[in-house]
């Protein structure tokens, strides 16, 4: 199939001595969004390396699309203090773009005012909006996004999760997230994989939750999911009519 | 039509501000990346070199060139393999390989090495054969870092994102590691081998506090370290005190400069 962006196959990693991943079968076809949940040191953010080549494969196979273009906000992003950086110059690191897109893709995040700030002077919430814009910006085929949104209030985190699953339909961009919190889980979300050093379960939202190695994992939390997946069913039929397969409209 | 050239503080001007303006975006990279001992560990080991020319009778700028990349390309793959944490590594090699090239000539008594000109340079006895190095060496190492500058920006924002993005040269920080052996190699000849590290950081520390962006900061340097080198040479044509140090004061003078003077005028920053 040729609109698959990334593929592993029995994909294995070790680090150092340590068994990170094992058997890992993924893949990721356009315009889909996919979510990794998954306890802390479950390797979430080890598979997103993997799946991106920051991390070679132990064992098995993994493949990304010939000139895929993928943009990433990664876990962790602390610039060296050393280092004099604006947002504008961020935003152009990668590529080179004129004032005025910059300033839209700003907007959309709601840091247009950040444009001529110091990176090293933005707060936790900033930075990850500033980084967010600037992933959205070169209009990828992917967007990776791990724990993009820890520090933005929890106002912010609707709104950009909004914007993130909206984005992802009008540009037709694949999304893969990470997240240790099952509130992140979005309502447009298409696949749920529940990771603890190998995928455990996966399938659309509504399935996982039923599934007993998710509530092994996540045992009285499994919970909150399934009144979430309710509460956002409930939503839609509040709303105008759907069928049961609305979510994976294209 | 190079007769300019035989009047050795003439010489000394023109291959000490050639090697600052190398210098000062170098020293940028390796002051953001944590590299700092980098260039002095590379220069701890021109003593092996020294060693290699003399025992095969090669000219010792070469030899010290060859062992710099070579000591250059050992920890670029030792630092892939993040066995030892990266300041361990570098202390280990670095003292290793002075103390390795202090044995080694200590076993030739036939020869008389001048170590006081490794150790603290040579300013004012620079040959065509430095000359030449540096021009064409330093020639190289400028024209390599305007191909690969943005990759190395990139990289040194973030490795992960620019990697992950696709947006570097693979070559491109094999290339750098090379960059700076040859840099080092260069940079001996004026400020010895303890000095390395003054002319490539101290320059880009002072660039730190009056530069908005990565560029900014490097022509900075560049321009700072210039400055150093022709004050310093002066100062020292004036007084008869060491070229080196007289480079290094100025240096000093300008880090303190700059550093008040943008307290002075960022303070409400």
């Amino acid at each position: 199939m040729s609109d698959i962006l990334i593929r592993a196959e029995q994909a294995s990693l070790q680090l150092g001595n340590r068994q990170v991943l094992s058997a890992v079968d993924f893949e990721i076809i356009a315009g889909e969004i996919a979510i990794f949940i998954g306890p802390n040191g479950g390797g979430k953010t080890s598979l997103v390396k993997m799946l991106l080549g920051l991390y070679p494969a132990t064992e098995g196979l993994i493949e990304r699309k010939a000139g895929l273009k993928i943009s990433y906000v990664p876990q962790k992003f602390e610039i060296s203090p050393f280092l004099p950086l604006t947002v504008k110059r961020l935003l152009n690191f990668t590529q080179k773009y004129d004032d005025e897109t910059l300033v839209e893709a700003l907007e959309t995040t709601d840091c247009e005012h950040l444009l001529g700030a110091q990176v090293k002077q933005l707060s936790g919430g900033e930075l990850q909006r500033v980084l967010l814009a600037r992933a959205m910006i070169s209009k990828p085929d992917i967007l990776v996004l791990d724990e993009a949104l820890q520090g933005v209030d929890q106002a912010g985190e609707v709104q950009l999760n909004n914007l993130i699953s909206s984005y992802s339909k009008q540009y037709g961009t694949a999304i893969l997230m990470v997240s240790h919190d099952l509130h992140l889980v979005m309502k447009s979300t298409d696949k749920v994989y529940c990771i603890n050093g190998h995928i455990c379960c996966h399938g659309k939202p509504e399935q996982v939750q039923h599934m007993d190695e998710f509530k092994d994992i996540f045992g009285s939390l499994a919970d909150q999911f399934a009144v979430y997946t309710h509460k956002h069913d409930h939503n839609h039929e509040l709303g105008h009519e759907h069928d049961e397969n609305c979510n994976h409209e294209h | 039509m190079f007769e300019f050239l035989d009047d050795f503080f003439v010489r000394a001007m023109v291959a000490g501000i050639a090697v600052a303006l190398i210098a000062g975006p170098f020293g940028c990279l390796l002051a953001w990346r944590r590299m700092a001992f980098m260039g002095e560990t590379i220069a701890h080991s021109s003593l092996l070199g020294v060693v290699l020319g003399l025992m095969l009778g090669v000219v010792p700028q070469y030899a010290i060139l060859f062992v710099a990349m070579v000591m250059a390309v050992v920890l670029y793959f030792l630092d892939k393999a993040k066995g030892l944490a990266r300041d361990v590594s570098l202390s280990v090699i670095a003292h290793g390989a002075l103390g390795v090239g202090l044995f080694l000539i200590s076993l030739m008594p036939e020869v008389q090495v001048d170590l006081e000109a490794y150790l603290f340079g040579s300013l004012f006895a620079i040959d065509e054969v430095d000359l030449l190095i540096i021009f064409i060496g330093g020639g190289a190492v400028f024209i390599a870092l305007l191909v690969y500058w943005r990759s190395l920006v990139a990289v040194t924002i973030s490795p992960e994102l620019a990697y992950a993005e696709n947006v570097v040269r693979p070559e491109a920080e094999f290339i750098f590691t090379l960059m700076v052996a040859v840099l080092v190699a260069i940079t001996m000849k004026i400020t010895g081998l303890l000095l390395v590290s003054a002319i490539l950081i101290i320059p880009a520390a002072a660039a730190r506090f009056i530069s908005k962006s990565p560029e900014q900061m490097a022509v900075f340097a560049s321009l700072i370290g210039m400055t150093s080198v022709a004050a310093g040479l002066y100062i020292s044509l004036l007084n008869d005190v060491a070229g080196n140090a007289a480079i290094i004061v100025v240096a000093i003078g300008l880090f303190v400069l700059c550093f008040a003077g943008s307290k002075l005028l960022f303070r409400n920053h």
